[in-house]
């Protein structure tokens, strides 16, 4: 067997790791948004934000770095890089891009939907040497007190050698509450709960299934939002709770995400 | 020529119609001044976004101070010394934040927005 497979069958989770790591890598948040989900959030025409996450895949901490822009107020493109802290390489660059179709403005409150679409280039030092694809839909409401969030996509791993990793599917709701409605010029808590859905096809070497890789895994994560003028400090954990898993996989550790968003140039 | 007052008729009213559209235009780009600046702006429902819409609308010269009332959807403007507004500046501006504006109202007067200009969707 090749090294690029001998890697991926010696990391902990029976070949879902690599699934997972390019996952939780690529669903970066943006504002008040899910943590763990997608959510229609743009930022306004010629604004940027830089956002530095520390976060852990299967145990092991990564820091994300991803900056966006905004193309138009409906129209927004990031780009993400992630730094694997243990072994002190960089992961793949994503490049992902939102678009919102939908926009319904209320009276304090706005109901959205954007479609989502990325790619996941090839890692520097070959290890997934091919690009994976996904696009996705999202729709939210928000309001001065309550969020409400659901979100889907589909993921396209292409094959590394013989193997054929699964593509994915993922859902999420989510729902956020304001507990304080305080001025503008005030900090701003909003709690967020998440239920988020993975269901990955098995994985297949030279066309024979993978008997313990894919399938579902259902999580429930908390998170925090908490912003003032253009910061955002943002924490979560996302906690598996269904095993539908194929085979004898046990469940995936639980994800922590604790991050930072700064949205620029500010007010002078 | 078969039916001259209708002729005529459509005349006039194509020529009514294109002059209550330039009109409209005039009026949407006119500059507008006063004490009490006060907009009324739809989806703003969190100050991390209405922080884009401070940053846009403080790229107009002619605005000195925001008061931005989240729970009203309110933003009063203090225009700097001299300094005149338009709708169609503020219109612009709310869009490109990513809001849509639904009244202005400048010393008591309202001025209804035209949803479909003010409306970025």
């Amino acid at each position: 067997m090749n090294k690029k497979i001998w890697a991926i069958k010696t990391t902990k989770g029976n070949y879902l790791y690599p699934v997972f790591l390019v996952l939780s890598l690529l669903l970066q948040t943006q504002a008040h948004e899910p943590l763990f989900g997608l959510g229609p959030h743009t930022i306004y025409e010629g604004g940027f934000a830089i956002e530095s996450e520390l976060e852990t895949s299967d145990g092991n901490p990564v820091n994300q770095l991803e900056l966006l822009y905004g193309i138009t107020p409906d129209w927004a493109i990031t780009l993400a890089q992630p730094y694997r802290i243990k072994a002190s390489d960089f992961g793949r660059i994503t490049l992902r891009t939102k678009y919102r179709f939908f926009r319904n403005d209320m009276k304090g409150a706005s109901q959205q939907a954007a479609f989502h679409a990325g790619v996941s280039f090839p890692e520097s030092d070959g290890l997934i040497d091919v690009a994976d694809y996904f696009g996705g839909l999202s729709f939210g409401y928000e309001s001065r007190r309550h969020y409400f969030f659901a979100s889907a996509l589909y993921r396209i791993n292409n094959s590394i050698g013989t193997l054929q990793r699964g593509n994915v599917i993922r859902y999420d709701i989510a729902y956020g509450i304001r507990p304080w409605l305080l001025e503008y010029l005030q900090p701003d808590p909003v709690f967020l709960i998440e239920l988020n859905g993975d269901t990955i096809a098995k994985n297949t070497i030279s066309n024979t299934d993978v008997s313990n890789s894919g399938g579902t895994i259902i999580s429930l994560s908390p998170g925090l939002l908490f912003s003032y003028r253009n910061i955002m400090l943002k924490a979560g954990v996302k906690i598996p709770i269904i095993n539908g898993l194929n085979g004898s996989q046990k469940l995936p550790a639980n994800e922590y995400v604790l991050g930072l968003e700064f949205h620029f140039p500010p007010i002078y | 020529m078969k039916n001259p007052k209708l002729v005529l008729s459509l005349i006039f009213l194509t020529l009514t119609l294109f002059g209550a559209t330039l009109y409209a235009g005039d009026d949407d780009t006119k500059k507008l001044k006063g004490d009490n600046i006060q907009i009324e702006v739809d989806g703003i429902s969190c100050p991390f976004c209405a922080y884009g819409l401070e940053k846009k609308l403080k790229a107009l010269d002619s605005i000195d101070q925001l008061d931005i009332d989240l729970n009203e959807g309110l933003i009063k403007i203090t225009l700097k010394k001299g300094k005149e507004i338009s709708q169609k500046d503020v219109k612009e501006k709310v869009a490109e934040a990513g809001f849509t504006l639904r009244k202005l109202i400048v010393d008591g007067k309202e001025y209804e927005i035209n949803e479909q200009e003010s409306d970025s969707k």
